[in-house]
């Protein structure tokens, strides 16, 4: 009765403790949720009040129109993040796998060198970078945006799928190997399918970056019809010297929030496929 | 070697000499901005009224930056412009800021930048000395109404004697005041204050009102908004923060007046009027606690003008000059230049689009009937209030540093600048404060003449 | 493992025949050859450049200067950048044992199998979703001494009597900073510890709790160890972003009061943004990513034996 009882207090407690933390965690959000449907006088009261007394939409309908109308930007920035994601995947993958299970002679220093982009800050290289890209032809560019994304989130997805190869039993490789089965072949039918937690993790990291990355846009984009979401964004937040609209900023955040919610939920069910499958015996 | 493997290697050589190629070996064509091929086809000959038929290089269009902050009025300028006929103007409205000069000069730098711009003026003298913009002194001259323009804009505009930049959009700083809190504190709204000692008097009563109401408020972080607002004080006793311009530049800050300014806003702040919040905004909730009703006087911007009017219908203000010492009144005029880069290569068109931004049917339509403040006189319209009214004046006798340092001198928000203001008026120790800023100051000076 | 390619009867030798070591040496490099190649061209070249300029006097628009390796030895010499370099390690060696202690709390929370984990799981990775400057301005709302819900908060349960201005002082707004810094990274290493706990074998796992192991026991002799990729993972990047901090200083202390709380990265942004020292500010780059190559190198060298 005690293993019952102590199986019982340690689910409560389970419970209790991941509740608390839930709400710990979702209260800045929730704030910022009930806000956007504030007046925007009543968003910047003071004291401030907990909800709303007046449900506007003036905020979001400004949103809505602005520049070129949201939906231009929420297209360039789909296109974007669409890219870097697919671009990520393929090229992290095939580099985590060479390096975890082709034990080529130089591997650790290709490693390293895939490593270095995360090490220098976005702002200190970009001057430099626009001056290559404009070289390129790809400034003004969303691809040539992609592609900078890419670079920047690829020391991180090639240090997971890296990880992700290298947990994979050598065994079950070398029984493929053994069979016939070529590298290419052994990479896509045996290695990937165990390694999806990795994709799942790799894809949402590259789809957030991207999505919400600003700086860099800035400074490659020129044309309005170009813009993504985050600079529509400090376009309309940030007024004059840098004042802030509050109540458009809190608009702003739950709308580029949203899309990010839905591909995370839409993902997770590799995640948790690739968690639950029991990953590896012995 | 087996051929699969031989076909992989010869890819595999082939992607990295791409790779090389690519990254520089190869002369890449100078890239035409984007907009310019679909504006090949709206270039009609039929021109009806203001621009000029003087050109005849092949010109297909205007590029054109404007900064945040113009955004509300700035695309029905362009659209009216575009519906003239001729060559397209097309704008791109770029997030204000640091990153717009880093913006702008990252695109100066590889040959992307736009013909013209909508430059804050204070960036002017810095590009100015640098070569990046077209001279238009003759240009400017021959329109005949360049000394109308506002002359403080115009003086930031100018560099070794050529004209590099006309006046755009003014943006003077004022006092506001909340004339709702004034009558409950007993004063007369139609009188605001006109001294020093009188705005210490009023905010007093106002404090004393109670229920989280403070007398004054300034943004204690800040940098490039205490620029705005509280230099005109200095000003306004008779004294400046600058010397001299470029090669003869030198600081001023260790001079009576200033401190005279740094103690006044010590009072303040120690007499409790001001709001315990002042001390760490650096502008971001600047307006907040004057739209909730909550602050008597606000030194500020005549962009807010047209925000309140929109946003904030209920509130009862009034605007009243900044004040000197024992009276006199000063202004930062402030606002955007319209510019020509050098390296343009649609120079009529663009002067085209200048001239016609600056024109007094221009101004009185889309700046000043936008809300904005005007930058020439005849551009006031008829009905202009009293608050509106009072900007204008400002701006009128508005002073602008001048520096080709701007940016360190005032906008670094962990700069000199700043870092006095702040120690000055919260912790006190305002003689050291202002000899070690005005140290600093003349070694950015040095530095940025080289 | 060497094995030689099968020979069927009557196949000749061929001439330039690849062992399978050099075979899989040429594949190794193929299936890295596209990052490469792209980093090459988007990351190493643009460094390249960064290089030279560093090694020049160079506003943002006009002529280059050239000054040999004067930047570096005024960098060291400049106290303000020694300062916003020690602040930063200050700051990593502060806040990474935090996201480490409770990526792992919450990693081991959320792989139970229980009803409603994954609803959890979402919860707590969901701060990751948003950017890292909207966070921060949620924060510069949330923390505002008079519109912001934490005063409110913490006045309503009594914690507080009067307003706290969480940004005048260098420790208030580092408590800040820094929870801004752990809720918007945190679920990350708690992904990354998922999957660290997760392959760990159950087989290993039974056979020290029959051994009589208790949970302690077996969290440090059989989970951990086997853990330790993924522990390296997540110091690693903890520790990198820890040092690259920006955001957080920059929108809700603007590196205040005064400048004591400039990181390194918020000193470059203002060396290139402000002052227009663009070859002085990649010289700083160039040093943070030296000492960030070293550390790496030595994480990766110490922790990934496979």
């Amino acid at each position: 009765m005690t293993s019952r009882r102590t199986a019982r207090v340690r689910g409560a407690a389970w419970y209790g403790t991941s509740f608390v933390l839930a709400v710990i965690f979702l209260f800045p959000l929730m704030a910022v949720l009930i806000t956007v449907f504030k007046t925007p006088a009543e968003a910047v009261a003071v004291p401030p009040t907990y909800l709303p007394s007046v449900i506007s939409f003036d905020n979001f309908a400004a949103l809505w129109s602005a520049g070129a109308g949201l939906p231009r930007y929420l297209a360039n920035s789909a296109f974007v993040s669409t890219g870097t994601v697919l671009l990520t995947v393929v090229l992290a993958t095939t580099a985590g796998y060479g390096i975890a299970r082709i034990r080529f002679r130089g591997a650790d220093a290709v490693f390293l060198l895939l490593l270095t982009p995360m090490m220098v800050p976005l702002q200190a290289l970009l001057t430099a970078l626009y001056a290559v890209l404009v070289r390129i032809g790809l400034s003004d560019n969303l691809i040539g945006l992609v592609l900078i994304y890419t670079v920047s989130i690829l020391p991180f997805s090639v240090f997971v799928m890296r990880n992700a190869f290298a947990d994979i039993p050598r065994e079950i490789e070398e029984a493929a190997w053994v069979d016939g089965c070529g590298v290419l072949r052994s990479l896509l039918q045996v290695a990937l399918p165990l390694a999806w937690p990795g994709i799942a993790t790799v894809a949402l990291f590259a789809f957030f970056t991207s999505w919400n990355e600003f700086l860099a846009a800035l400074i490659m984009l020129t044309s309005d019809a170009h813009y993504t979401v985050p600079l529509l964004l400090q376009n309309i937040t940030i007024g004059k010297l840098g004042s802030i609209n509050w109540g458009m900023l809190q608009v702003g955040i739950l709308v580029t929030t949203l899309p990010c919610v839905v591909v995370f939920l839409l993902l997770q069910r590799y995640y948790v496929r690739g968690l639950l499958a029991g990953g590896v015996k012995g | 070697m087996h051929p699969r493997y031989r076909i992989f290697s010869v890819i595999a050589q082939l992607s990295v000499a791409a790779a090389l190629v690519v990254a520089g070996c190869s002369s890449s064509s100078t890239p035409q901005p984007t907009q310019a091929a679909t504006q090949a086809a709206t270039v009609a000959a039929t021109m009806t009224a203001a621009p000029s038929t003087a050109t005849t290089t092949a010109c297909k269009g205007i590029t054109f930056w404007a900064r945040s902050d113009t955004s509300p009025f700035i695309q029905p300028l362009v659209d009216a412009y575009n519906a003239l006929g001729g060559p397209r103007v097309e704008l791109t409205v770029v997030p204000a800021g640091a990153a717009f000069t880093q913006k702008l000069g990252a695109a100066l730098a590889a040959g992307t930048a736009p013909d013209v711009i909508s430059l804050n003026l204070v960036y002017a003298p810095y590009f100015a000395s640098k070569g990046q913009l077209a001279d238009i002194t003759d240009r400017a001259k021959a329109l005949g109404y360049v000394d109308q323009l506002n002359a403080s804009e115009l003086r930031v505009g100018t560099w070794n004697d050529k004209i590099y930049a006309l006046p755009f959009t003014g943006d003077a700083s004022a006092l506001f005041y909340n004339k709702t809190l004034f009558k409950r504190a007993g004063l007369d709204p139609s009188k605001p204050p006109t001294t020093w000692a009188e705005i210490l008097d009023d905010a007093k009563k106002v404090a004393a009102l109670g229920g989280g109401v403070s007398g004054y408020y300034f943004p204690g972080s800040g940098s490039g908004w205490n620029l705005f607002t509280f230099t005109p004080y200095i000003w306004a006793s008779g004294g400046d923060v600058l010397t001299g311009e470029g090669a003869n530049q030198k600081s001023n800050l260790n001079t009576q007046p200033v401190k005279d300014a740094l103690a006044f806003y010590r009072e303040l702040w120690t007499s409790g009027v001001i709001d315990p919040s002042a001390q760490t905004d650096d502008g971001t909730s600047i307006l907040t606690l004057f739209e909730a009703g909550k602050v008597a006087m606000l030194p500020n911007g005549a962009f807010a003008y047209s925000e309140f009017k929109s946003k904030f219908k209920n509130l009862d203000y009034g605007i009243t000059f900044i004040p000197g010492k024992n009276g006199g009144k000063a202004s930062f005029a402030g606002g955007d230049t319209i510019t020509i880069t050098a390296a343009t290569k649609c120079m009529d068109q663009a002067w085209d689009f200048v001239k016609w931004t600056t024109s007094t049917d221009t101004q009185t339509k889309y700046i000043a009937g936008a809300g904005v403040v005007p930058i020439r006189p005849d551009a006031v319209p008829a009905n202009a209030d009293a608050n509106f009214t009072t900007l204008i004046q400002a701006m009128a006798m508005g002073q602008t540093p001048k520096s080709v340092v701007y940016s360190q001198l005032f906008e670094d928000p962990t700069g000199p600048w700043a870092t006095m203001i702040h120690e000055s008026v919260f912790s006190g120790n305002i003689d050291q404060q202002v000899a070690s800023a005005d140290a600093a100051w003349n070694a950015i000076i040095a530095a940025g003449a080289k | 493992m060497i094995r030689a390619p099968a020979r069927q009867p009557g196949q000749a030798l061929r001439r330039h025949r690849l062992t399978a070591r050099g075979r899989r040496q040429a594949h190794g490099w193929l299936f890295v050859l596209p990052s490469l190649a792209l980093v090459t061209v988007f990351f190493l070249v643009p460094l390249g450049l960064m290089g030279w300029m560093s090694l020049n006097d160079w506003g943002l628009v006009g002529e280059a200067r050239p000054v040999g390796l004067d930047n570096y030895s005024t960098l060291f010499a400049d106290q303000r950048f020694v300062d916003a370099l020690l602040f930063s390690i200050r700051f990593a060696v502060l806040v990474v044992p935090l996201i480490m202690l409770v990526g792992f709390g919450l990693g081991a929370l959320v792989t139970s199998q229980r009803r409603g984990v994954a609803i959890f799981r979402s919860i707590y990775f969901l701060p990751l979703v948003i950017g890292y400057a909207a966070a921060s301005y949620i924060w510069l709302w949330l923390f505002n001494g008079q519109i912001g819900l934490a005063n409110k908060v913490l006045t309503d349960l009594g914690v507080i009597s009067v307003p706290l201005q969480w940004f005048a002082d260098p420790m208030l707004g580092f408590i800040a900073a820094s929870s801004l810094v752990i809720w918007k990274t945190v679920g990350f290493s708690m992904v990354l510890f998922m999957g660290g706990l997760q392959s760990v074998p159950q087989d290993l796992r039974d056979a020290a709790s029959v051994d009589g192991a208790s949970r302690w026991q077996m969290l440090r002799y059989v989970t951990l160890p086997l853990m330790r990729n993924t522990t390296a993972l997540v110091f690693v990047f903890a520790a990198i972003s820890c040092l690259l901090v920006f955001e957080p200083f920059f929108i809700l202390t603007k590196g205040g009061p005064g400048t004591s709380t400039v990181g390194v990265v918020q000193w470059i942004f203002g060396t290139s943004f402000y002052a227009f020292r663009l070859g002085y500010g990649a010289a700083a780059s160039i040093v943070l990513l030296v000492l960030l190559l070293t550390f790496t190198s030595i994480q990766v060298r110490a922790f990934l034996r496979d």
